[in-house]
């Protein structure tokens, strides 16, 4: 049985007119309920706090605040209602160190800007089918970002359920 | 000063939350619609907004930065973001609005200078002949990544990043 996204509500920060239309579209077509949008990371977080989306779709590069800064509030400021809602980035970047820098400020998933409807529909699926586990260190807090668990990992575990 | 262990870790042990399925309940769990996504991508492959003159605003940005560059000799620090970040929103805009050759070219180049250790004279001129490349594609309107006249272009630029890759390992090599 497919989804139902009507009943899902969806935050898309993008500061390009242009892309910013599209987004709004492509979610609609793929039936998503409610889209609000922001052009930038600081009315992203006013839109984020007043709207309570189930989902951040946002862009990375924007001023005056940027994506990575939005991602940064939404888990840690105090006034955010959702700390652990699903963001995706979406961005041209695809570099391996663009993507750890980003995963490390606690986005859920990343894609890569041009896409097709079926990888944006796939992460948003992603994203419900997989809800992650969420670390809270002293200076982070994000989904757990050991997928996948090293056999000869010699360090200390460091959890209590390891 | 918070004692560490001899890794380095701060004593207080990092909290755990399980994941929450808030989400799931209420969206429920399945497949994609094929239909429904049918239609998204027939939307994204009807768009027709003109973004040339976004991107000649992009290009204009980059050669700004280029200007400045060899003006007061940048450093990789300094120059890199001038010139990413616009590099970045050619291949995004161009590809998901049918400038396919646009974004084929802007890929390999952002690929290329994302991985530039040092800002030098040879890698202005592979920006230079890439901003050069991306102006005349959208002079002539070649999309199309199979076009042969925009093969070619690209083809000149890939050599020009090859032989900046074999000049820096023939420098290592001394």
């Amino acid at each position: 049985m497919p989804y139902d996204f009507t009943k899902l509500s969806a935050l898309v920060v993008e500061d390009s007119p242009a892309m910013l239309e599209v987004m709004i579209n492509s979610l609609k077509y793929l039936g998503v309920g409610q889209v609000f949008q922001a052009k930038n990371g600081e009315t992203g977080f006013q839109q984020f706090v007043k709207q309570k989306p189930d989902l951040v779709i946002t862009d990375w590069e924007m001023e005056p605040v940027d994506g990575l800064e939005l991602v940064k509030w939404i888990r840690l400021d105090q006034m955010s209602p959702r700390r652990n809602v699903p963001i995706i980035m979406m961005s041209g970047y695809a570099a391996g160190p663009r993507v750890a820098l980003a995963r490390d400020r606690g986005i859920t998933e990343f894609l890569v800007k041009p896409f097709t409807a079926n990888e944006l529909a796939r992460r948003i699926a992603y994203v419900i089918d997989y809800p992650r586990d969420f670390v809270e260190t002293f200076e982070f807090f994000g989904p757990d970002r050991r997928r996948r668990k090293s056999q000869d990992y010699q360090g200390p575990e460091r959890r209590n359920d390891e | 000063m918070a004692k560490k262990d001899k890794y380095g870790y701060k004593e207080s042990l990092p909290r755990f939350f399980k994941a929450d399925i808030e989400l799931q309940k209420k969206v429920g769990t399945g497949s994609l619609d094929n239909g429904t996504i049918g239609k998204a991508q027939a939307y994204l492959d009807s768009i027709q907004t003109d973004i040339t003159p976004q991107l000649r605003e992009y290009l204009m940005q980059m050669e700004t930065a280029l200007a400045h560059a060899r003006e007061i000799n940048y450093g990789r620090e300094e120059f890199l973001p001038q010139v990413t970040k616009p590099l970045m929103d050619i291949k995004s805009i161009s590809g998901m609005f049918h400038e396919m050759m646009v974004c084929r070219v802007s890929s390999f180049v952002l690929t290329f200078v994302e991985d530039v250790r040092k800002f030098d004279a040879d890698v202005t001129e592979i920006l230079s002949a890439y901003i050069k490349v991306v102006k005349t594609l959208l002079d002539l309107a070649i999309k199309d990544e199979t076009n042969p006249h925009g093969q070619s272009f690209i083809n000149e630029i890939r050599a020009a990043i090859k032989r900046y890759y074999d000049k820096q390992a023939a420098a290592k090599r001394g």
